[in-house]
């Protein structure tokens, strides 16, 4: 096991930035202080100017693995997860077979734990007719139960009312929703058609998956919750409307919790006319209005998380036309580069957002030792350099589709180290190759 | 640089009637909604799908031509419908009412009427009595609320803020729609106002909105962080304001010579059009302190803004 020691850094946690020293042994933070000095061998790290911020927390990725992996896989992906500062990711089961026995979900644990040098959860996915599976799943070892509630993928979309009732009554832990109403997005869909043929341009995409289908979807869930008392967790958030259905009380008191994602927070409607189906994911970019309400249910709390959905699709396939182009684009090595450049535009201060991308993720799904900087937890850490630039090219992209939306894209801020667990796995644009991603646990 | 919290994201009103029945909120979000359509009309395809489907009147009772075409500009920037309508070829002149012209229009399933009236309140009755939504292009010597706006938002993207500012407003201060909006909106940020021009042309009792008055042109620039230059509206002039319009310049034009003998800068505005010798001299228009065509393409900006708030108020 390593040990390593961080000198002088700015230690920005909890609400506060210190410069001060912190020592990790044995994979734990050991001692936070003004002034360290390790008697034994050590990698002293001088951080004299750089961040040292707890590891970003990904509460939503899909990384393909099993059987979509001509687009990505769990080795590739959370490889371009550490360079991108995120320590811990929890993935979608929208794979080949879907994941929804807990034989499938255990076999994707034991890809990461040969695999992934992050750390990992994967969540357990429901049908129309798998709802005894689910209601097997581990909470302490297991992130949550994703539901597809009105958007068709890969087969899991959950429409029927009593399976619906069923699993918010009776769910063991946390449900996370994806909420677009099908329904609103097929008469949209074929309104759409009929404007324009089969020729549909890309800026048509958030007036199809419009405010209405998210709306009415997400209302439908928080209703159900209140109903059952049910753990919510509602994902992706793109709607000024859908953001007064959460409440600002405190993040530990809260039964039903919202999610918001970094592109929704970057793009609009307008760029749509520059990267067309680039940013075609579901659910929608949508307006200048949309992003900032969604902005500022951040700030107010209303929203509780930063996640990125990232989703990887071959260039090939994203460059078909609008109906054939798959939804989604790959995000999860800039994501903490990206919400960098928003604090350096005032869009919130750097504690905030260290809060909202790794403390609430934590606080959140009830994360055990990790997601702060406190002695005795996991040493879950990302080295901030806000003096060197850093420019997205396809050179320095670790995805497996070997693009991003952010291509060209300079950033004023460089990911410099990144320890998972106690080992450091990203040094100066180097990847360590060590697999020291450990399986997420939670205390419920 | 912790962000004040429970910023509001929709506007307090359906309509923009006038300045006056904004909140200094509702100011603060156009002009940030501003800066974000003027990064977008700064691209190389300068077009957003927000306003499809919403179908715009452009209802011109009386003259104009940039602000006209700056609205027109904006709506198309942000794909909508529109039609547009003016005076001269309408049926105003058959003598219909404003109110069966207007409701003629939107029995067209118009959902929005920009417009512009020589009536002060105009548009404020129109608000009140049809149900698209109104904004207001111009109301007589009234208000003119997006030319407000985009002062504002010129003079903020200029000095970094509007708060705290010395704004002087040099001219006809009678007859302006300018003016009057222009007070309203720099109060509401903060501003301090002082109004300037020949005693004949300055409404009385307008030391009444908390503005400064003056007379002398120098000391109101030597004041002034801005000077805001309106047009000496020479359609206006039925009666004798002042003795001639040599005579205007000569105490109120603004000249290079004056800005020179000032010891410090100011920011000079006009809303156009010039009327070049008269009020200002090309050598300040054209100079290195104006602002002028600045003024211009923020107008489409700001329009955007507005009118993409309020669509969103609409619904």
């Amino acid at each position: 096991m390593e040990t390593i020691v961080f000198k002088n850094a700015l230690i920005v946690n909890e609400g506060t930035s210190t410069y001060a020293d912190l020592l990790v042994k044995n994979g734990r933070i050991e001692k936070i202080a003004p002034s360290i000095t390790v008697k034994e061998k050590a990698n002293e790290i001088v951080a004299e100017g750089k961040y040292l911020l707890p590891g970003v927390i990904d509460d939503q990725v899909h990384f393909r693995e099993p059987g979509l992996t001509h687009k990505a896989n769990i080795a590739t992906e959370s490889r371009a997860a550490v360079a991108g500062g995120v320590t811990s990711f929890m993935e979608m089961p929208n794979v080949k077979p879907a994941t929804l026995t807990q034989t499938l979900l255990q076999e994707k644990y034991e890809i990461a734990a040969k695999t992934s040098p992050a750390n990992y959860s994967f969540y357990m996915g429901v049908s129309n007719d798998n709802i005894d599976e689910v209601l097997r799943t581990n909470c302490r070892d297991v992130c949550g139960i994703k539901v597809f509630m009105g958007s068709s993928t890969g087969g899991m979309l959950v429409d029927q009312p009593n399976i619906l009732d069923a699993l918010f009554a009776n769910a063991p832990c946390l449900i996370a929703t994806h909420c677009e109403d099908e329904p609103t997005v097929t008469a949209n869909t074929k309104k759409a058609i009929a404007e324009f043929g089969e020729d549909v341009p890309p800026y048509m995409h958030p007036i199809i998956r419009n405010t209405e289908a998210c709306y009415k979807s997400s209302s439908m869930a928080v209703d159900l919750a209140k109903k059952h008392g049910t753990r919510l967790h509602i994902l992706h958030i793109t709607t000024a409307e859908e953001v007064a259905l959460f409440s600002t009380e405190p993040l530990e008191s809260k039964r039903i919790t919202a999610e918001a994602c970094v592109h929704h927070l970057t793009y609009t409607d307008a760029d749509y006319a520059t990267l067309g189906n680039l940013i075609k994911c579901n659910p929608a970019v949508k307006t200048l209005a949309d992003r900032e309400g969604v902005w500022a249910g951040l700030l107010n709390g209303n929203i509780d998380v930063i996640a990125t959905d990232h989703a990887p699709h071959t260039w090939e396939e994203k460059q078909n036309k609008y109906a054939n182009s798959p939804s989604g684009l790959p995000l999860v090595q800039h994501t903490l580069l990206m919400m960098l450049e928003a604090v350096k535009e005032g869009r919130f201060s750097l504690e905030k957002m260290v809060q909202l991308m790794s403390h609430n993720v934590a606080t959140c799904y009830k994360m055990e030792e990790r997601g702060f900087l406190r002695e005795g937890y996991w040493a879950d850490l990302v080295l901030v350099n806000p003096s060197e630039d850093y420019t997205v090219t396809k050179d320095n992209l670790l995805y497996k589709c070997g693009w991003s939306p952010l291509e060209n894209k300079k950033f004023h801020h460089t990911i410099e180290a990144t320890i998972v667990s106690g080992a450091l796995v990203w040094w100066k644009n180097q990847l360590m190759d060590k697999l020291a991603g450990q399986r997420l646990l939670f205390n419920r | 640089m912790t962000q004040s919290t429970q910023k509001s994201s929709s506007l307090s009103t359906r309509h923009l009637t006038g300045i006056k029945e904004l909140t200094p909120a509702d100011i603060e979000l156009i002009l940030t909604t501003a800066a974000q359509f003027k990064e977008v009309i700064n691209r190389s395809i300068k077009k957003v799908p927000s306003l499809r489907d919403i179908t715009i009147a452009n209802a011109f009772f009386e003259n104009s031509t940039r602000t006209r075409l700056s609205f027109e500009l904006a709506e198309k920037r942000l794909s909508a419908d529109t039609l547009s309508f003016t005076a001269s070829s309408s049926s105003v002149k058959k003598g219909e009412t404003l109110s069966d012209t207007i409701n003629n229009i939107l029995a067209m399933k118009v959902d929005m009427v920009v417009m512009r009236h020589s009536s002060p309140g105009a548009p404020h009755f129109l608000a009140k009595t049809t149900k698209a939504q109104i904004i207001n292009a111009g109301d007589g010597t009234h208000e003119h609320p997006t030319q407000a706006l985009l002062d504002a938002f010129s003079i903020q993207e200029k000095l970094g803020e509007v708060g705290g500012k010395k704004v002087a407003i040099i001219g006809d201060i009678l007859h302006s729609r300018v003016a009057l909006s222009n007070i309203f909106c720099l109060q509401k940020l903060g501003a301090e106002v002082m109004v300037c021009g020949p005693s004949t042309l300055i409404p009385r009792h307008i030391d009444k909105l908390g503005v400064k008055v003056g007379h002398n042109v120098k000391e109101a620039l030597e004041w002034a962080d801005v000077a805001n230059v309106l047009r000496i509206q020479l359609e206006r002039q039925q009666i004798q304001y002042f003795p001639s319009l040599r005579e205007y310049s000569l105490y109120f034009g603004i000249n290079d010579k004056l800005l020179q003998s000032l010891d410090k800068e100011v920011v000079i505005m006009h809303p156009g059009p010039i009327n070049r010798g008269v009020e200002l001299d090309s050598d300040v228009a054209d100079g290195k302190h104006s602002i002028i065509l600045d003024q211009v393409e923020n107008g489409v900006a700001v329009r955007m803004a507005v009118l993409y708030l309020l669509a969103e108020r609409g619904q």
